[in-house]
């Protein structure tokens, strides 16, 4: 392989990577909820933000640096929860029109919040010092960064496959997924899974915020040109999915990563024709989920 | 006036009547025409662009409002018109102006049916909207990437154009004149939607959103009107675009962008998406929200956003819709007494 | 139109994924004559009722109508052709009027026969249209709902008012799915009465799945009998009422009960 070809290799696995992310939370929000959140990229905004300004623009150690990344999970996830009560909630059974636009306000709500406490100028957070650097492979310089997203991404699926297929809570996921109704005369607690549910997805955008804030630099739009990433991931990976969104987000990045070096003129085309071709092709994505209309 | 009472009235008894309705709106247009005298430049520019935001509000309200499909990248339309328009008179493009602007609607509405027929068919809800944000954020990159439409930049200088009717010439080029042929340009889109949606074809777009499979079973062609619907959105939106190019006489890609797609989903959804003024009412509030909060940056959106949580979770129907509920309890208990 | 039944369906095949719904039915209706399609739940009754009106595609088999093969018809043509059909939930626009919700369908057929009446520019349904409407309306004993929005109206006058729909078009074949589901017995009665004399005027034929015996009986000349996808008996009404094996598989069943 050549140097150029490794390069766009793992460029390509890095985006795909932070892509998952931010649009794991999403797709488990929609499988259970069926609420498309489009708030979810300012919650993955805030917790960059929080993990800012917890832990500054030089973090001490990678210790540290995934510390800080968790109290975002953390502090994003007790937002998650407000949220649920607050507004979530109250969307379960409406036209999946209005659960657009309201998490659209939601999103505008944070976006503005996120100005108003901090201002819009750009921030800047740098990689921890154990990963900031770069290795060769097959004679080509990648950053340490870059692996450490990747591994990261790997783990986050692997946990929630894990998670999903091999556990009682998974099993309990599914069902509430599948059939709330269903499940809740079998005497699931169905609006705990519910909530739970979203407290895990925000906190998961939360966490993707500190583990990626050192990616680019911070302004409170960050969020939305992630999210749409995120979004055309969950599409083509089948609403729902996890599997689907992992394998989506893999193969956007890839052709991202193709595209910025081998078509620099016209960077972040290709990703586009890609989706268009895919919802065309296979409107119901990858792993067509229930409840995908 | 009309032995037929049409439902559409039913849902705002706020203006039930018509000639109470058309007292209103000839008073507004009164207003507007003389604000040139009333206001300063700055100020006139805010009411212009309102009025501007009207139309493309309106526009998008056809879709979602009258026909039940939500578009989540309606600014792809109004750049288009926008861009057109902007490069036509900066580059002098041979052709009188009222010509562009027919060419920027038709662009379009043309683009609307291509979307429409690969589509439409099978892309409602959700799909349809990662579809339209993502084709309008594509058109943004694909503009950031032409020099001729000023790339990142923008596309800037654009002149105010000066408009031959054969036997006298109508000059625009100072903002007050292109004001006055704004309003009026403004006017006959809304009298032009105003039919549209009134009309039998509005009827036929409202089956469609009350209930698909019902509509295809009176022997309507659900796909077609959707497609119908979009092109005449679409194309509404392009001469939104379009008649802003000269008004701000810079175009730049934050038309484009996904955020200035939600702009027309707010308005209308603040003014109330059930009614045919909604959108309208929905762009005069949301500019004096923007206009009062310009100077704490994210407040405006704070406002916005919460309001427009608000309005979905207390009042679906907007302001209108409030306005109307208001009236019947009141004259409810009139009846009481 | 030729001589040959009005609605017929030959070696009809559908298919939920893998599984078969319905196994190559074959059914005959002349012009002019009132068929109940009959079965317990699961039979596939609905399914062959979406299959002739072109509400789902079928996997193999023929669907011909007038005399002309529209399997490959979407629904709005079946209907501009002729065929007008009501649902088992009666679906009305809940947002119009009753008179809006009969002028839409109106407008629907003369769109369809590229009529139109009055002129173009003028936004307000014709003044023929309304008074149509309005006889259409006062005929299914729902003028005093008129100006009623659809979503405020009973549950029978839903069910009238979709009929007032389906009569709109001026059907060659009225497709009823349980005209009478979830009704009281007293309006059961006279909905068939209803359609009875629908037929009387209209000499419109009639495709009707039900469960209630007595509208069955009192409606339809012949009835099919399915099960698990497959037609068992068919014949005159009296012909399958002392059919032994339909008593056996259907109506030994407590039908009430099982009408879901």
């Amino acid at each position: 392989m050549s140097s150029q070809a490794i390069f766009v290799l793992f460029n390509g696995l890095a985006s795909g990577m932070a892509f998952f992310l931010v649009a794991a939370g999403l797709t488990w929000v929609f499988g259970i909820l069926k609420i498309l959140n489009l708030a979810h990229g300012a919650f993955f905004m805030l917790g960059a933000y929080i993990a800012f300004t917890v832990g500054g623009g030089w973090p001490a150690s990678i210790w540290s640096f995934l510390g800080v990344a968790l109290i975002a999970a953390a502090a994003i996830g007790v937002l998650g929860y407000l949220t649920d009560q607050l507004v979530l909630k109250r969307l379960r059974d409406v036209d999946y029109h209005y659960a657009l636009i309201a998490t659209f306000g939601l999103m505008l709500f944070c976006e503005g919040a996120a100005k108003f406490i901090w201002g819009t100028d750009y921030q800047a957070v740098m990689p921890p010092p154990e990963v900031d650097r770069a290795v060769v492979v097959g004679g080509s310089y990648i950053s340490v960064y870059t692996l450490f997203v990747i591994g990261i991404g790997v783990s986050v699926f692997a946990a929630l496959e894990i998670i999903m297929h091999r556990t009682w809570a998974g099993k309990i996921m599914r069902a509430v997924s599948n059939d709330p109704w269903m499940a809740g005369t079998l005497g699931i607690n169905v609006p705990m899974v519910l909530m739970v549910s979203v407290i895990a997805s925000f906190a998961l955008a939360g966490f993707a915020g500190g583990i990626l804030v050192p990616n680019q630099a911070l302004s409170p739009h960050v969020g939305a040109s992630f999210v749409l990433y995120a979004f055309m991931a969950v599409v083509i990976g089948g609403l729902g999915s996890i599997r689907g969104t992992f394998l989506a987000c893999i193969l956007l990045g890839l052709v991202e990563s193709a595209n910025a070096t081998f078509l620099s003129q016209y960077g972040g085309i290709a990703i586009y024709v890609v989706l268009a071709i895919f919802l065309v092709w296979k409107p119901t994505g990858l792993f067509p989920a229930q409840g995908a209309t | 006036m009309d032995q037929h009472s049409s439902t559409l009235m039913q849902g705002r008894p706020a203006f039930s009547s018509p000639m109470l309705k058309a007292a209103v709106l000839a008073l507004l247009f009164i207003l507007l025409l003389s604000a040139p005298a009333m206001l300063n430049a700055g100020l006139l520019f805010w009411v212009g662009m309102t009025m501007i935001q009207a139309v493309f509000a309106l526009s998008w309200n056809l879709l979602f409002g009258f026909t039940g499909l939500a578009s989540f990248g309606h600014a792809g339309f109004y750049a288009i018109g926008a861009y057109f328009t902007g490069a036509a008179l900066r580059y002098d493009f041979p052709l009188p102006f009222l010509g562009i602007l027919a060419l920027a609607g038709i662009f379009g509405a043309l683009v609307a049916l291509a979307i429409g027929v690969v589509a439409l068919k099978r892309l409602t809800g959700i799909f349809l909207a990662v579809l339209t944000v993502a084709l309008t954020e594509a058109m943004a990159k694909i503009i950031g990437f032409s020099p001729a439409l000023g790339e990142q930049d923008g596309l800037g200088n654009i002149p105010r154009p000066i408009v031959g009717f054969g036997v006298f010439n109508l000059d625009l080029t100072h903002s007050n004149d292109y004001y006055r042929f704004l309003l009026v340009a403004v006017a006959l889109m809304v009298a032009a939607l105003w039919w549209v949606v009134h009309s039998r074809i509005g009827r036929s777009f409202r089956a469609v959103r009350e209930d698909a499979e019902r509509a295809r079973f009176i022997g309507i062609n659900v796909t077609r009107v959707r497609v119908l619907s979009f092109m005449i959105s679409g194309g509404t939106a392009a001469l939104a675009g379009a008649l802003s190019a000269p008004w701000t006489r810079i175009v730049t890609l934050d038309q484009v962008n996904w955020l200035a797609s939600t702009q027309p989903i707010l308005n209308s959804l603040l003014g109330g998406f059930t009614s045919f003024w909604g959108p309208v009412v929905g762009a005069a509030v949301y500019t004096a929200i923007n206009y009062w909060t310009r100077t704490f940056a994210g407040l405006s959106e704070m406002l916005v956003g919460g309001i427009l949580v608000l309005v979905i979770l207390i009042a679906p129907t907007g302001i209108v819709g409030l306005l109307g509920k208001l009236t019947r309890r009141i004259r409810k208990n009139g009846d009481r007494t | 139109m030729s001589n040959g039944p009005l609605l017929q369906a030959k070696d009809l095949r559908v298919s939920y994924g893998n599984f078969e719904v319905i196994k190559g039915v074959s059914l005959a209706v002349q012009p002019g004559e009132a068929l109940a399609i009959i079965g317990p739940n699961g039979a596939g009754k609905t399914t062959m009722f979406k299959a002739l009106t072109g509400e789902i595609d079928c996997r193999a088999g023929q669907v011909m109508f007038c005399g002309a093969d529209v399997t490959a018809k979407p629904a709005h043509l079946r209907t501009a052709a002729g065929m007008g059909r009501t649902f088992q939930v009666s679906r009305v626009f809940l947002d119009l009027t009753a008179i809006d919700n009969v002028i839409v369908a109106l407008e629907s057929r003369d769109r369809n026969r590229g009529q139109r009446k009055g002129p173009w520019w003028r936004a307000a349904p014709a003044a023929a249209l309304i008074s149509e409407a309005d006889r259409l309306l006062a005929h299914l004993h729902l003028g005093h709902l008129r100006d009623e929005v659809a979503a405020t109206i009973s549950h029978g006058d839903k069910k009238r008012l979709e009929l007032a729909l389906t009569l709109a078009l001026e059907p060659k074949i009225l497709m009823l799915d349980e005209p009478t589901a979830g009704m009281a017995p007293a309006d059961r009665m006279q909905i068939s009465e209803m359609i009875r004399s629908i037929r009387r005027d209209h000499g419109v034929s009639v495709v009707m799945t039900e469960h209630d015996m007595d509208v069955i009986f009192s409606i339809a000349d012949s009835v099919v009998v399915m099960n698990y996808g497959e037609i068992i008996a068919a014949g005159t009404v009296d012909e399958v009422r002392n059919s032994q094996i339909v008593r056996d598989v259907y109506l030994g069943k407590d039908m009430y009960h099982a009408a879901g």
